[in-house]
């Protein structure tokens, strides 16, 4: 936790940073304390269609003034993204909003704030970013967890195993086929719905008389 | 030990900076006329504790580079801390870091969208609680209900058109269509929209369009067949002057939203106007150049109450004082900087006067972030 957070801003002299700004006294300003700060920079002006693919962070003018805003958000690059705007009145707010910027800084820049703003956008990038992961891995488990099931229930209903044994028939092959059980499980369900096809299925037929 | 009287001693230095050309020009030049005409008539009366204002001018002409360079020229080199200046809101936000770093003053007298607050800026104009909500809802109560707007592409069209659009919506009118030109549309595009609109027969054309596009416009609208009679143009920057050179005939019945209306009768508009037309002969006062000369005059009373030219010691006397102005009284609200004043709606006359049809009870709070119009605060009586 400690660590990961002092990374944060301990390795922000190894990053790239990407200024996509018109040239000007505003865009010193922003550059000069990132220079301070000591991030690899990269100036891009204008817009460009796509976001540059090598920069961690990316300072990116929102303005009212010029059409060609950028058309990406932050949905869909892989990089902290800092909205530099120049209003804030509610139709620029919006054009903030569509691009779901970790960070802002608005007009008149200053060189104080760049640094914690950059360390804030960064620490919610990576939070999102955790979260998403977190996401995508309890999606998995949830259907891995609904496939099991499905095969317990083949299992209990053609093999006569009870839930136990099913589920321990299940993760032993799963260990000595170095496969994980939610594969298994998707197996004994294939093979048991490919045997039902074929006309072969029908597992109550050979339950003992005793279960009934 | 002699003391030679020095140019700085002598006067209180302040700086000019508007636009003489440029796409809005001609308004600019009205910011300008009615800043030299109280400066003028200040010394005249003796200057502000005995000493004159000093003024000096530059010209950015309409270029926003050009304005933080005359900005950082007055401020750095001409050692002047207090700036009368600025129209379009580009132009205001690119001299603001340059005023804020070198903690001087900017007097921004032009209505603009509003959603800042800079504590080295006193906003003199109105903003759109003080006159775009009001046009709505005279537009809508008595006009009709369907609406055509067209705008210049940048950011007060997109915020006028924005509010504009949220209270027609709100109260059962309808947007027919919402159209945005760039800032210095010429004949062609402009005939286009004209075409839209003959073809979609709103009730109401709400115009956005500034300077030279949005006078040639208004001419084309006339001289294609289109009544303002019937169908006005509605508008918040449309004003005296820019009907003089439009040709009045031609604007008989426009709508226009503002604080100011040269047809005001009250002692100081009749001295305001007065003094005006010993200067600058047949030119009509309007908004704009009454804003300029009010807030010269708003300004040489707090300079007088706290005989410096110091930020902190200028704002908090600004707050204190009051103007009667041409527009009626003007005063700077301590919380947020901008001016409470008075709403009007004036209908354009053939001989280019506006009739005020509706005006404001007295003057209204500015609220600079508010971001919902309800009808109730305003509902026109």
């Amino acid at each position: 936790m400690t660590s990961s957070l002092r990374r944060l801003y301990e390795d922000l002299r190894s990053i790239c940073v990407a200024v996509i700004y018109p040239p000007g006294e505003d865009r010193d300003v922003v550059v000069q304390q990132l220079q301070r700060i000591g991030c690899r920079l990269k100036l891009i002006w204008p817009m460009p269609a796509e976001p540059p693919r090598d920069a961690q962070v990316i300072f990116f003018r929102v303005s009212q003034e010029l059409e060609g805003n950028a058309s990406w958000s932050a949905t869909a690059v892989n990089a902290a993204l800092v909205a530099l705007s120049d209003y804030e009145s509610p139709t620029t707010l919006k054009l903030l909003l569509d691009t779901h910027a970790h960070g802002v800084i608005t007009k008149p820049f200053r060189s104080a704030g760049i640094f914690s703003t950059l360390v804030l956008a960064r620490s919610s990038q990576g939070f999102q970013e955790r979260q998403q992961g977190k996401i995508d891995k309890l999606e998995t488990t949830m259907k891995s967890r609904r496939q099991i099931e499905k095969a317990i229930r083949v299992l209990i209903d053609s093999q006569s195993m009870t839930e136990t044994q099913a589920y321990e028939h299940m993760r032993s092959k799963a260990t000595s086929l170095r496969i994980t059980v939610s594969e298994v499980a998707i197996m004994v369900t294939e093979a048991h719905e490919t045997m039902e096809r074929l006309g072969m299925g029908g597992g109550a037929s050979h339950k003992p008389p005793g279960k009934r | 030990m002699i003391d030679l009287p020095t140019a700085s001693d002598t006067g209180w230095r302040i700086g000019v900076l508007f636009s003489r050309s440029g796409a809005t020009g001609v308004t600019e030049s009205e910011h300008f006329f009615g800043t030299a005409l109280a400066i003028e008539e200040i010394n005249a009366a003796g200057g502000v504790l005995d000493r004159p204002l000093a003024p000096v001018a530059y010209d950015p002409k309409g270029d926003t580079d050009e304005y933080r360079r005359l900005a950082t020229k007055l401020l750095v080199d001409d050692e002047i801390n207090v700036i009368f200046g600025c129209s379009r809101s580009s132009s205001r936000k690119a001299v603001l870091p340059v005023i804020e770093r070198n903690n001087a003053l900017l007097w921004y007298c032009s209505f603009y969208e509003g959603f800042e607050y800079s504590p080295n800026v006193i906003y003199t104009g109105a903003v759109p609680n003080q006159n775009s909500v009001q046009l709505a809802a005279y537009v809508l109560q008595n006009r009709g209900k369907r609406l055509f707007l067209v705008g210049a592409d940048y950011i007060y069209p997109r915020e006028s058109n924005r509010i504009m659009r949220d209270v027609v919506e709100q109260y059962g009118g309808e947007i027919l269509d919402e159209v945005y030109l760039p800032l210095e549309a010429g004949r062609e595009e402009l005939l286009d929209v004209i075409r839209a609109i003959r073809e979609a027969q709103p009730d109401v054309v709400f115009s956005t369009l500034v300077g030279q596009s949005a006078r040639l416009f208004y001419q084309l609208y006339r001289e294609n067949g289109i009544d303002p009679k019937v169908m006005p143009i509605a508008s918040l920057s449309m004003a005296e002057e820019e009907i003089r050179l439009i040709g009045p005939q031609l604007c008989e019945g426009h709508i226009t939203s503002a604080t100011y209306f040269s047809s005001l009768a009250n002692e100081s508009n009749s001295h305001f106007r007065a003094l005006w037309a010993k200067r600058f002969g047949d030119r009509p006062t309007s908004t704009w150049s009454e804003m300029a000369y009010s807030q010269v005059h708003l300004f040489a009373r707090a300079l007088q109450r706290a005989g410096s030219l110091d930020t902190r010691k200028l704002v908090e006397a600004a707050r204190a004082v009051q103007f009667d102005s041409p527009e009626g009284m003007i005063s700077v609200d301590p919380e947020n900087n901008h001016c409470a004043l008075t709403p009007r709606i004036g209908v354009c006359r053939s001989d280019g006067n506006f009739d005020v049809v509706w005006e404001g009870v007295g003057p209204v709070k500015p609220e600079p972030y508010l971001t919902t119009f309800g009808f109730t605060e305003f509902w026109l009586r």
